[in-house]
């Protein structure tokens, strides 16, 4: 794995090269090969330095993101001994009496290039296409190989904290400048260049194992430095939602690693690391399994040999040329799929290739696509009007206006002028599909598949399956989707489907704390601090309130006597009512300007009409029923099969919008909060809360209290038993 | 139980605290140097009677570290006898060098003491210092840190102190402080600073802005919009109080106190103490009070802590002549008059630390000595000193003059 190769010099190589592997990993195994080669190297005297390498494209990364999940089962006792472990053999390599360089002709991130921190000489290629990043934080973690003290020693406590708490990935000059790397070479002569930098040198050991070291930028005291402290601290605290806690102990590590020696630094670094895996709150576990495993997961094509050929979408037919039909014929175009943009005029069609080419342009002006790539993208969109040109088509998304009859005219239409075994999907996000299945000769092979707006920057797509819809088509559908680098997640048809079932939870929730005279301000930082993006009236505002009542009447018309009415809707009718119709308006919960459309104040109309002066209020608890509302609902779509599988729920929630990413999704943190607790806390709210039967926990969830179940595995395979 | 008398107080001056400050050029040492020798001297003082002298410093490191009070003591002469402390509770040092040497009084432990305090802002900056509450990162973010000026706003915010009720009352401090100054209400305990050739630094406060009007306070831009707005602290307090939509800055260098050098000393001792000095009291202390209030809002104290002290002495509200309600920040003083129905005319009549600054440690016995001085010019009987003080405390001391 780290093969070695002694030169006439005197100086050792080691080849980094994990074999059977695209690429190297710098886990466990990994780290012990390399401290067999320093073992070996410090005992021979005929070493005279050391170049490490790696063979492959890459330097190499860093554990992979499953061994992290599985570390976030472990114990506090192995977690300490798993990060120790990589710390001691860095530490062997900064101690073992012999100069060491590393050289990097590509990509390097976490413990990997803390390997290349731990180097006196470190030499990254001139022309390299690399990128240097430590990612952990994103994961609710933080480095544990040491790399947070090496990078604090070596580039500042600034710096370090900035490369740390972003997980921000350097360019080959930004991390030279820095410190990152030592020098650069061309990629031809790193070796060379090495060698002889190992062979020059007359220092063995890192500057701070030196009595006199001193951090780069001067330590915390320094005015500038002692401030910046402070106001990273603060800046990590008020963005709590996401990985705040791992911000948190990024930041312990770089402030209290920069008040000790570096071997107190490393203990500092594993004890903060231990915490993070472990805690209660599971944030580690519940972020890297719903964006790190289950995410990359449900977006990967699977590529079986007897299903690779026939499934590729080639030419893409969209109907309707509208926002949501130019944007998924954008995301298709993009993936090299040939697009027929359909609408029902040349003019028409020819609109929305014309947003189509603003969205590149806006992308081009950016400088972050090249006029080369926009065109090509452009090039592969065809405006038309002709329902003649879907006869290539593989695969037709009905987009048009969400009017029954406008779809049936565009559905039938396109039935007949598509080839027999193409598929035929609609783009709808309220009607069944099973109804509109009537209106085409292919129920088989005829789906919806829901697209959020905007197209161009959400990922998630639900792939909906009617009555009829087969096995294959939803497959054909879902790598589809993933071919034009999205995600799908199958769900079952139902009112309102997945995402915005329980998205409208949520809403109905800041409603109905409303109803109940929680000031308004109240439920509007309970969401933010709850991890959702948009606090709930402010996204009613956005979605539009108006919107939101069509909706609820449109399920009344629908469900007739068997409609409930939800504990909040009321408050979205008389906001209707006093001409408060949302941000389109300009007035809504939110006051908005005339002139520039800003988010100004609360709208002093509502605690006129909802305040009951109650100041005794249990915020913690809001914050709770904002999630728990939702999670619920999420836990009801399982029950009744709209989603299949508590993955499916957690990602789509994730992507579909935002659900507070630091739980891992709705069904995640009734795992984290236990499905006893989770129940007791429902039980007690739905006597609590007017109308609460929203609060009644869920058959399932007695199930599973019962049997003693979580919706996760409650263990995996241990990494060390 | 004895009582604790106050013999004297004594002052320097209030210099800008900043590299065009006169009082720059001289050390922190040099500063309650400057207090300890005019106590002395003024009052032909044995100091071998003085049994501890104890200062306030809210920065006590660099040049104010290492017991500033006893090297102090040293360097200004006095015996070696007389011990020294230097103690840090925030802005509310001073006032509490004060309660600890009456409390060595009330118990009977000492006869004679020197309590006050120092600050040189100019050459030791606030937070220079470091420490957990801002600089822990697991600290700051359990007690949700603040900076003193978003908590000043967020009090304004929440309970509806508008700019316009600031800045008047900003002018009126400058108004007052400068008719003081000119009537020569600070000439008894102002005693100047001099260098080392005895040439004088400064003789009076340097801070005020006689001609400050609305109009000029109204066009500066408030101070803590950024460290609110862009560094996320309004987020953090916000957490705190859900029920403030947003965070209104309403504090500004014109309404906020100067920063500013000084020093103070007050001679505190028993009867006998006095009579063993040949000093006559010219007040008492009857009490006083510490208390901690939430950290976020951090600035509400003062009344709270008032109440607690007047109550420890059997007074009330309406039985005190006259306030001296430490000018932190504007809002912390209206803050203090609606809570505690006070009459705003007996509260900082001679301005307060928005005109002539606030030089954090010195600032209690600073106040005791005007409020001390006022009593005895206007001949009313009962006062109150009372501050915040950071990290959600408030600290107060009932005085009597005799």
């Amino acid at each position: 794995m780290f093969d070695q190769e002694l030169d006439q010099d005197g100086v050792l190589t080691l080849r980094w090269d994990t074999p059977g592997r695209p690429d190297n990993s710098f886990d466990l195994r990994a780290a012990e090969h390399l401290s067999a080669g320093l073992e070996r190297a410090a005992g021979d005297e005929n070493v005279k330095g050391i170049v490490i390498a790696s063979e492959k494209e890459e330097f190499g990364h860093g554990v992979n993101v499953e061994s992290l999940l599985q570390l976030t089962y472990e114990s506090p006792a192995d977690v300490g001994e798993f990060a120790r472990s990589f710390q001691r053999v860095l530490r062997k390599l900064e101690t073992c009496g012999k100069p060491v360089a590393a050289i990097a002709s590509g990509s390097a991130s976490g413990s990997a290039l803390d390997l290349i921190l731990a180097c006196s000489f470190r030499i990254v290629a001139t022309d390299a296409e690399a990128s240097f990043s430590f990612p952990e934080s994103a994961f609710g973690l933080h480095p544990f190989s040491g790399a947070t003290q090496r990078l604090l020693r070596l580039i500042g406590i600034k710096e370090s904290l900035g490369m740390l708490l972003s997980g921000e990935a350097l360019s080959v000059s930004a991390s030279l400048q820095k410190g990152v790397f030592s020098e650069t070479a061309p990629r031809v002569e790193l070796l060379s260049v090495a060698k002889r930098r190992v062979l020059a040198s007359a220092v063995s050991s890192r500057p701070w194992d030196k009595r006199d070291f001193q951090i780069p930028d001067g330590g915390p005291m320094t005015p500038t430095n002692s401030m910046f402290i402070t106001g990273a601290i603060a800046n990590a605290h008020a963005r709590i939602a996401g990985s705040g806690h791992a911000l948190k102990n990024v930041l312990s590590c770089i402030y209290e690693g920069s008040l000790v020696d570096f071997d107190t630094g490393l203990e500092i670094e594993a004890r903060s690391f231990i915490n993070l895996a472990t805690a209660p709150d599971r944030i580690a576990r519940n972020v890297i399994r719903t964006q790190q495993v289950n995410l990359p997961r449900a977006s990967r094509i699977a590529r079986s040999e007897s299903q690779d050929t026939g499934s590729q979408i080639s030419v893409l037919g969209v109907l309707g040329a509208g926002v949501m039909g130019a944007g998924i014929a954008y995301r298709a175009a993009a993936a090299g799929v040939e697009v027929r943009l359909l609408d029902v005029s040349g003019e028409a069609a020819n609109r929305g290739a014309e947003r189509i080419k603003k969205t590149l342009d806006a992308l081009v002006a950016r400088k972050k696509m090249s006029v080369a790539r926009a065109q090509e993208i452009i090039g592969n969109v065809r405006p038309t009007s002709s329902y003649g040109d879907l006869s290539t088509t593989d695969l037709v998304i009905e987009a048009v206006f969400e009017d029954r009859k406008v779809k049936r005219d565009a559905l039938s239409k396109a039935d007949a002028a598509m080839k027999r075994d193409a598929v035929l999907a609609s783009n709808t996000s309220t009607l069944p599909i099973t109804g509109l299945a009537q209106y085409v000769q292919r129920a088989d092979r005829f789906l919806g598949m829901h697209y959020f707006s905007p197209v161009d920057r959400m990922q998630l797509v639900e792939v909906i399956k009617g009555e009829k819809t087969s096995a294959e088509t939803l497959r054909i559908a879902a790598d589809f989707v993933r071919l034009t680098k999205m995600t799908p997640i199958i769900v079952n048809d139902a009112r309102s489907f997945y995402a915005n079932r329980v998205l409208s939870k949520y809403l109905l929730e800041g409603l109905a704390l409303l109803e109940e005279g929680t000031p308004p301000p109240v439920i509007e930082r309970a969401g933010i601090a709850a991890g959702m993006p948009v606090s709930p009236l402010a996204l009613l505002d956005e979605i539009s309130i108006e919107l939101f009542c069509r909706g609820l009447t449109e399920e009344k018309c629908d469900l007739g006597s068997a409609y409930r009415s939800a504990a909040g809707e009321g408050v979205a009718f008389w906001m209707v009512e006093q001409g408060r119709l949302g941000r389109r308006a300009l007035k809504g919960f939110y006051d908005y300007d005339s002139s520039t459309g800003a988010r100004q104040a609360l709208w002093d109309g509502l605690a006129k009409e909802f305040s009951t002066g109650e100041t005794s209020i249990d915020f913690d608890e809001l914050v709770t029923r904002l999630l728990l509302v939702q999670s619920f609902e999420a836990i009801r779509c399982l029950e009744a099969g709209i989603v299949a599988n508590p993955e499916d729920a957690d990602v789509g929630a994730y992507l579909g919008w935002g659900f507070a990413p630091w739980t891992g999704g709705p069904i995640s943190y009734v795992d984290t909060l236990g499905a006893v607790r989770a129940r007791e806390k429902g039980t007690m709210l739905a006597a609590k809360v007017n109308n609460g039967e929203r609060y009644i926990p869920p058959a399932l969830l007695n199930e599973f209290v019962i049997e003693g179940r979580s919706f996760y595995p409650s263990a995996q395979r241990s990494l060390y038993r | 139980m004895p009582a604790a008398f106050i013999f004297d107080a004594v002052r320097t001056p209030r210099g800008k605290g900043k590299r065009s400050g006169s009082l720059h050029c001289a050390t922190a040492v040099q500063l309650a140097t400057t207090c300890l020798e005019a106590l002395r001297d003024r009052n032909d003082l044995n100091t071998a009677l003085v049994e501890d002298v104890i200062l306030g410093c809210a920065g006590p490191h660099g040049e104010q570290g290492g017991n500033i009070a006893r090297i102090t003591a040293l360097n200004a002469g006095f015996d070696d006898v007389a011990a020294g402390a230097q103690i840090d509770r925030f802005c509310g040092s001073g006032l509490d060098a004060i309660h600890m040497a009456a409390a060595n009084v009330f118990a009977g432990q000492i006869d004679l003491g020197v309590a006050g305090g120092v600050e040189s802002m100019s050459r030791v900056p606030m937070a220079s210092g470091g420490g957990a509450w801002g600089m822990d990162p697991q600290v700051a973010w359990k007690l949700h840190f603040v900076p003193q000026g978003v908590s000043a706003d967020l009090i304004a915010t929440k309970f509806g102190y508008g700019r316009e009720a600031l800045d008047g009352y900003a002018v009126q401090s400058q108004r007052k402080a400068f008719s003081a100054q000119c009537a020569g209400h600070f000439d008894k305990s102002v005693t100047p600073v001099k260098d080392m050739n005895g040439e004088i630094l400064l003789a009076k406060d340097e801070y005020l802005r006689p001609n400050t009007s609305m109009e000029e306070l109204a066009a500066l831009e408030p101070s803590f919009k950024a460290q609110g707005e862009n560094v996320g602290f309004e987020k953090i307090a916000l957490l705190r109080y859900p029920e403030v939509e947003k965070i209104s800055y309403r504090h500004h260098a014109g309404n906020s106190s100067g920063i500013v050098d000084g020093a103070s000393a007050v001679l505190i001792g028993s009867r006998a103490g006095g009579e063993s000095v040949g000093l006559k009291p010219r007040g008492r202390i009857r009490s006083w009070a510490n208390v901690g209030v939430e950290p976020t809002m951090m600035l509400h104290g003062p009344w709270p802590a008032t109440e607690k002290a007047l109550k420890k002495a059997g007074l009330t509200i309406g039985d005190v002549d006259l306030f001296e309600v430490n000018e932190a920040f504007a809002g912390v003083v209206l803050h203090f008059l609606r809570l505690s129905g006070a009459d705003a005319d007996k509260v900082n009549v001679d301005g307060g630390a928005i005109a002539l600054g606030h030089p954090l440690g010195a600032t209690g016995g600073m106040l005791v000595g005007t409020l001390l001085d006022a009593l005895e010019r206007e001949d009313k009987e009962l006062g109150v000193v009372t501050m915040c003080v950071g990290a959600g405390m408030g600290i107060a001391t009932v005085i009597q003059r005799i």
